[in-house]
């Protein structure tokens, strides 16, 4: 039946547990939203709308083989380099960064594109290697994830260039490069730290200085952290309630809706709250893992594998830095957060794990 | 091969183990930050938080009105804005303090001062502002800065009941006059309230209400505004004409005491108060004591009279230039030979006072002028009033018993002496002076200071000064009966003598003189200028204020207007008559 084609099976390839937990975030989502606009249902439209669009993203990519992904992974790849590039030469320059890039009426960041292409071209070249364990394959994975991690970082924005950097290598880690090369990397970074230092830019000391000690600058780099503690730890075991979280809804809490959306949640529903959140997540991310460990084919596993420790990377770092565990650094939290792209990239994410898992290797 | 495509093969358990173990480590961080932030340090944390949105806000109280014996307000509270910042948020505004400077209309400087020389969350930029101007202050929306309702007083009539009134400070309590005297009655008690705020510091709703503001309540002084306003005119015309350093004046109702009036000059703007010093703008009417010369003298008959020294138709032989006593040589301005009482009082014979006080026993006169109010406060309730001084009777040598007659030797206040001439005016009844008003109809209790029939002499005799030839004529009212004494005393040098030629000049009297409704004293200090006698320079402004108190306070008037215009011939000598054509007088005789 033609009909079946369009309008079951696209469905039949979503994979009911992540299905679940993309789900619930997505309610869970809508619901702070809800509260911490104070009722904005604006708002909450335009977030389901991003929903549905990204959603949509979702299954088509579920529905597309692993190979064409494969296939397109370098082209990907190349593209992002391109435009990463021209953003550094062309982009939009906004509070002292260059990291948008307009192309007619819409903006966005080439970086953002990235987090897929590079594990995708990582995950394509290691799967087609012949010999993983010698130096040339560690090499030019290095190579892969050193040119768009000095592009990012030249924008500057530290922040994604390391969350790109991880991605790569969760993905070299999976391939199996030896493991001298990680201890190589982390000695290197270890003894070099102190020279980055005077490199770093003034407001990227002060974020990792704050991080140290939030009372250093209570009201300027140390205020989001500050208020954000006080929100988290204001919400007790049982939390103050849907609509009643003081902090965010009197205005205390900045970036209460993207990057503190947790502190937020966390106010309104306390530890309760906060557990069941974790449990979704972990819910993804075990699931993503599964769907690699079961994957017959070098390609989708990498790539699977990458994507969801990438994907549980994004949770702790923007929890970690919104609990004052980590330094703040722009990480939203995944899928729930108000906003479209980091949204889209997330949903076409875990729309690539689907598609490995509905798509087993039959040839070969 | 085995390591041909290890990604092939089953991934190595090791590798999986490190992977799980950074989740694992990382799952486990979140949650014992999360245990520690919402479990183990929750109340600080909540607490922390409430300080940020909760807000305790004073509910101002408005500090009540005073208002003259018939309602209209001498002082009324207006609200108005105080601006203040919170220095931790407005320190990191600093690009922003010139527009907040230019919207105050402050120099930068000064609120530079301000704002860092207050507490560490609150100073004060800016009081007493009108609404208009803090809501325009808060239209800059600049962090940290807010506003508060208060209270700004302010007096109708300004600088005429100004040192009776006294004012309040910034905060909105007494410090002088009867805003001193009266805080506790008037300020009322601010109330509490805590209510929602959000970061920008904008109160959202009320949570939870303390006790509400408990009003100030208000205050009826028995004043009357017009009276007060005649009183003060006529004193400051006086003080200006003469040249005079200073003036005070009381009236009362002698059946009440009732303090319709009391006013000083100089006195200052209360509604701006930049150029007020205490020293020169004190109330004097309470707080000047001086000594007052004739104006004691019918104290000193009624001593007499009251314990039989003398009796009403005793006379006193003054022909001399030098009445001795001890080695003070003392003098009347013209000799005259022998003099009756109403004589003694007439032309204010200061022999003829001598010899009384010389017959009478000292504790006896020692012991009126206390009854009639000397030598104490007189309980009218104002602050800063001057008990004066009455020396004790065993100390008096014989030249100060001589002195005491014509009012040498005692200080008083120009409160003290209307009260006294009330004493005299009300039959013999002295009654405290109240600046509340009494209810109609209310019998004041009074305390007999002296007989009846000594009090109606002494109105008959004092009545006769205000006629021809006598010193205070240009106390006369058209249409009225009108007693009084007038006083010309040398100024104490403070050395224990006196200056040569400077003066303090009084005016004391009552009317109508037959059946007495007010009591007026007028003190002009130092005049230095055309004729210094009291009977020229505080008689007239008497003569001004009286006639005008008693229309306003319905008193009838006792005198056709032919009979005065029949008596206004006899009343006066040429002399006299040239003075009253001027619109002065020369009562020196």
């Amino acid at each position: 039946m033609n009909w079946s084609r369009w309008l079951i099976r696209p469905w039949q390839r979503l994979d009911p547990a992540l299905t679940t937990g993309i789900l619930l975030l997505m309610a869970i989502s809508l619901a702070v939203l809800y509260s911490s606009s104070q009722g904005n249902l604006g708002i909450v439209l335009q977030q389901s709308l991003r929903f549905g669009i990204a959603f949509t993203a979702l299954l088509a990519i579920a529905n597309t083989p692993p190979e064409r992904l494969r296939a397109w992974a370098p082209f990907l790849y190349a593209i992002g380099l391109v435009l990463l590039a021209a953003t550094l030469v062309a982009g939009h320059s906004y509070l002292g960064a260059r990291r948008w890039l307009g192309i007619g009426p819409l903006s966005f960041q080439p970086s953002e594109l990235m987090k897929l292409a590079l594990p995708l071209f990582l995950a394509y070249y290691y799967a087609q290697q012949e010999h993983v364990q010698n130096w040339r394959a560690a090499i030019t994975g290095f190579f892969v994830i050193g040119v768009p991690f000095l592009l990012i970082a030249k924008e500057p924005d530290l922040g994604t260039a390391g969350q790109i950097a991880a991605a790569g290598l969760f993905t070299m880690w999976l391939a199996g490069v030896r493991r001298r090369w990680f201890i190589g990397l982390i000695v290197i970074a270890a003894v070099s730290a102190p020279i980055l230092w005077h490199f770093l830019h003034g407001y990227q000391k002060d974020r990792i200085l704050t991080f140290l000690d939030p009372q250093r600058d209570p009201l300027g780099s140390g205020y989001h952290i500050i208020q954000s503690m006080i929100a988290v730890g204001s919400g007790g075991v049982f939390g103050k309630g849907w609509f009643n979280g003081t902090q965010v809804n009197l205005d205390f809490l900045p970036e209460a809706q993207t990057d503190f959306v947790f502190a937020g949640f966390a106010e309104e529903f306390g530890l309760v709250g906060v557990l069941f959140l974790i449990a979704v997540y972990l819910l993804i991310v075990l699931r993503g893992l599964a769907i690699a460990y079961e994957s017959r084919d070098p390609f989708g596993r990498l790539i699977a594998g990458t994507l969801s420790l990438t994907f549980f990377l994004y949770v702790f770092i923007n929890m970690g830095m919104t609990t004052g565990i980590l330094p703040v650094v722009g990480v939203p939290l995944p899928l729930i957060s108000y906003g479209g792209t980091a949204m889209l990239t997330f949903m076409v994410g875990l729309g690539i794990l689907m598609s490995v898992h509905a798509h087993p290797r039959l040839h070969e | 091969m085995p390591d041909r495509h290890p990604a092939m093969a089953v991934l190595p358990a090791w590798r999986a183990a490190v992977m799980m173990g950074l989740v694992g480590v990382g799952l486990v961080a979140i949650m014992v930050q999360a245990w520690r932030l919402q479990v183990e340090n929750a109340g600080f944390l909540r607490e922390q938080g409430a300080q940020r949105y909760l807000r305790h806000l004073p509910l101002p109280a408005m500090r009540g009105a005073v208002l003259d014996r018939n309602g209209v307000p001498l002082a009324i509270s207006v609200p108005v804005k105080a601006v203040w910042v919170d220095p931790q948020l407005f320190n990191h505004q600093v690009t922003r303090w010139p527009q907040l400077a230019q919207a105050l209309e402050l120099p930068l400087p000064t609120l530079e001062r301000r704002a860092r020389g207050g507490g560490a969350e609150f100073a004060f930029i800016a009081r007493q502002l009108p609404p208009e101007r803090a809501a325009a202050v808060m239209g800059l929306h600049i962090p940290g800065v807010y506003t508060l309702t208060e209270s700004r007083r302010y007096y109708p009539l300004g600088a005429v009941a100004a040192p009776l009134l006294g004012f309040t400070n910034v905060d909105g309590r007494g410090i002088e006059g009867v805003e001193l005297a009266y805080n506790q009655w008037l300020r009322g008690t601010p109330g509490k309230e805590t209510g929602l705020q959000d970061n920008r510091g904008q109160a959202l709703s009320v949570v939870q209400m303390g006790p509400p503001a408990e009003q100030g309540r208000p205050l009826l002084l028995s004043i009357d505004r017009n009276i007060q306003y005649f009183a003060y005119t006529a004193l400051a015309a006086a003080v200006q004409q003469f040249k005079a350093q200073s003036g005070s004046a009381v009236v009362m109702n002698v059946h009440t005491g009732e303090v319709l009036a009391l006013v000083s000059y100089p006195s200052f703007n209360p509604n701006n108060r930049q150029d007020y010093e205490p020293g020169l703008y004190g109330n004097r009417a309470v707080a000047d004591t001086y000594e007052p010369g004739s104006v004691m003298k019918p104290f000193t008959i009624a001593a007499a009279l009251d314990d039989g020294s003398i009796d009403p138709n005793s006379t006193f032989d003054v022909n001399t230039n030098c009445f001795r006593v001890a080695n003070y040589c003392i003098q009347d301005d013209v000799r005259h030979g022998v003099l009756n009482l109403a004589q003694v009082l007439k032309y204010s014979s200061n022999i003829g006072a001598a010899q009384i006080s010389l017959r009478t026993p000292p504790a006896d006169l020692y012991h009126m002028l206390r009854t009639v109010g000397f030598g104490q406060v007189s309980g009218a309730g104002l602050p800063g009033e001057a008990p004066g001084t009455v020396p004790a009777w065993q100390g008096w040598s014989i030249a100060r018993r001589a002195a005491m007659a014509y009012g040498y030797g005692i200080s008083v206040t120009p409160l003290q002496l209307a009260a006294a001439y009330g004493a005299i005016a009300n039959d013999g009844v002295y009654v405290q002076p109240s600046l509340q008003r009494v209810n109609d109809g209310t019998q004041v209790q009074g305390s007999r200071v002296m007989p009846v029939q000594v009090a109606r002499d002494l109105q008959g005799w004092l009545a006769g000064v205000i006629s021809r030839g006598g010193t205070g004529f240009l106390a006369a009212i058209p249409g009225y009966t009108v007693a009084g004494k007038t006083g010309t005393s040398s100024m104490a040098d403070g050395k224990g003598g006196f200056y040569k030629n400077r003066v303090n000049t009084t005016f004391v009297g009552f009317a109508p003189a037959d059946h007495p409704q007010l009591v007026m004293a007028v003190v002009v200090r130092d005049p230095t200028q055309g004729w210094r006698f009291g009977g020229v320079v505080a008689a007239p402004v008497f003569r001004v204020t009286m006639s005008a108190a008693l229309r306003l306070m319905n008193v009838a008037p006792d005198m056709p207007a032919a009979q005065w215009n029949a008596q206004m011939a006899k009343r006066m000598t040429t002399a006299q008559e040239r003075l009253w054509a001027e619109g002065a007088g020369d009562a020196a005789q």
